[in-house]
């Protein structure tokens, strides 16, 4: 519970300090949405040679492919707008809170990197959750960025099921 | 009698031929004409992590077709198939050869179900 407290607050606090729904652009929207991603992948590549469950390791390889998939439909789609992502505080918060969850998890061995990477990825994918559906999707003025938004949001329902199915076998 | 005989069977088989033209130019006309003997081919889309149409009814030897549209791999896996992972852009067919009703899932995506129910042709 308390992990997922501070992963929403790096999620939320700093979408709401750094941009509100009302103020946040298309251009910081992109750079969130690929920051995410990268965040999940980086993990997930961690996960994939370090995790000594076999699910464990099948779901961080799948995050690695699946998150690079949006990233790549994400970079197509700024290119094709012609929206150069901008970086801002909520990337920046996101991109820390990663750096510390690998720092963490190489510190960790066999079961217990397992259950840690398995209890970010859950927490993780619900605060990504809550920010686009409270600021990234009310966000976005671009009806396409919107749509990616929309399209790729069941992916990360999907993942969170996933994980908390592994979870529960964990103990 | 022999010759009256031979006279109604080869009526018969004009009208059979006849019949046979009709059935196969109704067959032509598309999936819409769906009696008709010949197999149709049926796709399933899987986008946002869904498969659309999440039910869908073939008859014996129709073909299914799961074209993948989202940026990352998907399956459709049930008791009687299993397509494995279907990439990106990718699609992957299987033909139906026994009727039932198949429950199936992307193994990928434990929220993404669909149903694929076989009927007899």
């Amino acid at each position: 519970m308390r992990l997922f407290a501070i992963v929403t607050c790096a999620v939320l606090c700093l979408v709401a300090a750094g941009a509100s729904a009302q103020s946040i652009n298309d251009a910081q929207i992109a750079h969130i949405v690929v920051t995410a991603n990268q965040v999940d992948i980086d993990a997930g590549q961690l996960a994939a040679s370090m995790a000594s469950n076999p699910e464990v390791k099948k779901f961080g390889q799948q995050m690695v492919t699946d998150h690079t998939g949006v990233n790549k439909q994400a970079a197509d789609l700024a290119a094709r707008l012609k929206v150069t992502p901008a970086d801002n505080p909520t990337s920046q918060s996101l991109k820390a809170g990663g750096d510390k969850n690998v720092a963490n998890l190489k510190s960790l061995k066999g079961g217990e990197f397992d259950k840690a990477y398995i209890d970010h990825e859950i927490a993780y994918h619900q605060a990504v959750l809550d920010a686009v559906d409270k600021t990234l999707i009310p966000g976005a003025s671009n009806a396409e960025l919107k749509g990616l938004l929309v399209k790729v949001r069941p992916a990360f329902v999907a993942h969170l099921e996933h994980a908390k199915k592994i979870q529960s076998t964990l103990k | 009698m022999p010759r009256r005989f031979n006279r109604r069977s080869s009526r018969h088989a004009a009208l059979t031929f006849v019949a046979v033209a009709v059935g196969s130019w109704l067959g032509s006309l598309g999936p819409g004409a769906a009696e008709g003997p010949r197999p149709a081919t049926h796709t399933v889309v899987m986008e946002a992590v869904a498969f659309q149409p999440g039910v869908l009814t073939v008859k014996v030897g129709d073909a299914v077709v799961w074209v993948n549209r989202d940026p990352f791999p998907h399956t459709a896996t049930s008791a009687k198939f299993d397509s494995k992972d279907i990439a990106p852009g990718a699609s992957w067919t299987f033909t139906a050869k026994a009727p039932g009703e198949l429950p199936y899932v992307c193994t990928l995506h434990p929220t993404m179900k669909g149903t694929l129910r076989v009927t007899t042709r």
